[in-house]
């Protein structure tokens, strides 16, 4: 069965890192940014001005739901979470993700350099 | 960030202010942690922002205009064009008719519109793949002047005859001036399918959009 990719799916990289970090557990801004740097190897890194309107963006589309909390700390922080809306998102772009490489491998073999 | 904020042309409002602060101060604490000096810390944490991009970025994701920009360039834009410039050659065969084209008369008129139409269907989607779009916005954009007619139609002209002019024939027949209305729209809405048609599937990279078709396995 043929299926389009998203041409979108460039630019939403970032998305499927957030929304799939977020998965996992609420966390604010800083300890996203930092998350995701090391659990990539530091291969992604979202800088301040990267970081926050794509939050602010998935938060309006309704894909996240942000609360002020208190962290260990004792630090008031903006936590981010999943909502059911994001959820359902995260398998479908998972997909596309692992669509994108498969035709990329085909043509540049990247799964086997 | 205050000072910051309020020298922006779209200022931050207060709960992004507190955010981005908190976020500043993680960032200066860490390098502190990672033994970096105090003002060497603060020199780096506010060296991290270019104040008037992120505020318009920012102000952009908050209001959806990367969404609205998006959705600009890839349908309302090409399905303006369309519909411009189907409405240009209606009015330009329109008026041959009346001089070098006399002999055709009206009906010859519109077939010769009909048969511009698959170009300006193939224009349309062609735009909205370059922009980007995915094969539904090519599609609606290149339908775009059949989709404002039937439109005017059933919501401006029908309750215009009804209410407004009294028309008792309309009045009687609602449904066959509609069904006459799309044997007029529909031809036209034919040619610009046509001509959409081989610009509505994804092939290969498109201007600075990746565009690519995969096999399911």
């Amino acid at each position: 069965m043929k299926r389009p990719i998203d041409s979108r799916i460039v630019r939403g990289s970032a998305e499927l890192a957030i929304i799939a970090l977020l998965e996992k557990e609420p966390l604010y801004g800083f300890e996203i940014a930092r998350r995701i740097e090391e659990d990539s190897g530091g291969a992604l890194r979202f800088t301040l001005a990267s970081l926050y309107p794509m939050l602010y963006e998935l938060e309006r589309r309704g894909w996240l739901k942000a609360q002020w909390e208190r962290n260990r700390a004792g630090r008031d922080r903006r936590y981010y979470s999943l909502t059911a809306k994001g959820r359902k998102r995260l398998a479908p772009l998972r997909r596309e993700w692992k669509d994108f490489f498969q035709a990329l491998d085909r043509v540049a073999g990247v799964a086997r350099a | 960030m205050r000072e910051k904020r309020t020298r922006g042309e779209r200022p931050l409002p207060e709960d992004v202010i507190a955010e981005l602060a908190s976020h500043l101060e993680d960032c200066y604490e860490e390098l502190r942690l990672q033994g970096a000096g105090e003002g060497e810390a603060v020199e780096h944490v506010l060296g991290l922002v270019e104040w008037q991009d992120l505020s318009s970025s920012i102000y952009g994701s908050r209001h959806g205009w990367r969404a609205i920009n998006e959705r600009t360039q890839q349908l309302w834009l090409p399905g303006l064009v369309t519909l411009f410039a189907a409405n240009l050659l209606l009015m330009v065969f329109g008026r041959a008719s009346e001089s070098w084209i006399r002999g055709a008369g009206p009906a010859g008129a519109y077939l010769l519109w009909l048969a511009t139409q698959p170009l300006i269907g193939a224009i349309g989607a062609h735009l909205s793949r370059r922009a980007g779009g995915l094969p539904r916005a090519r599609l609606l954009a290149s339908l775009f002047p059949s989709i404002v007619i039937v439109g005017l139609g059933v919501f401006v002209v029908l309750p215009a005859c009804l209410l407004f002019e009294s028309n008792t024939w309309a009045a009687a027949h609602p449904i066959s001036l509609v069904l006459r209305g799309l044997a007029w729209v529909a031809p036209a809405a034919v040619g610009l399918l046509g001509g959409a048609l081989p610009f509505l599937e994804n092939c290969g990279f498109e201007g600075n959009n990746l565009s690519l078709r995969t096999t399911r396995q």
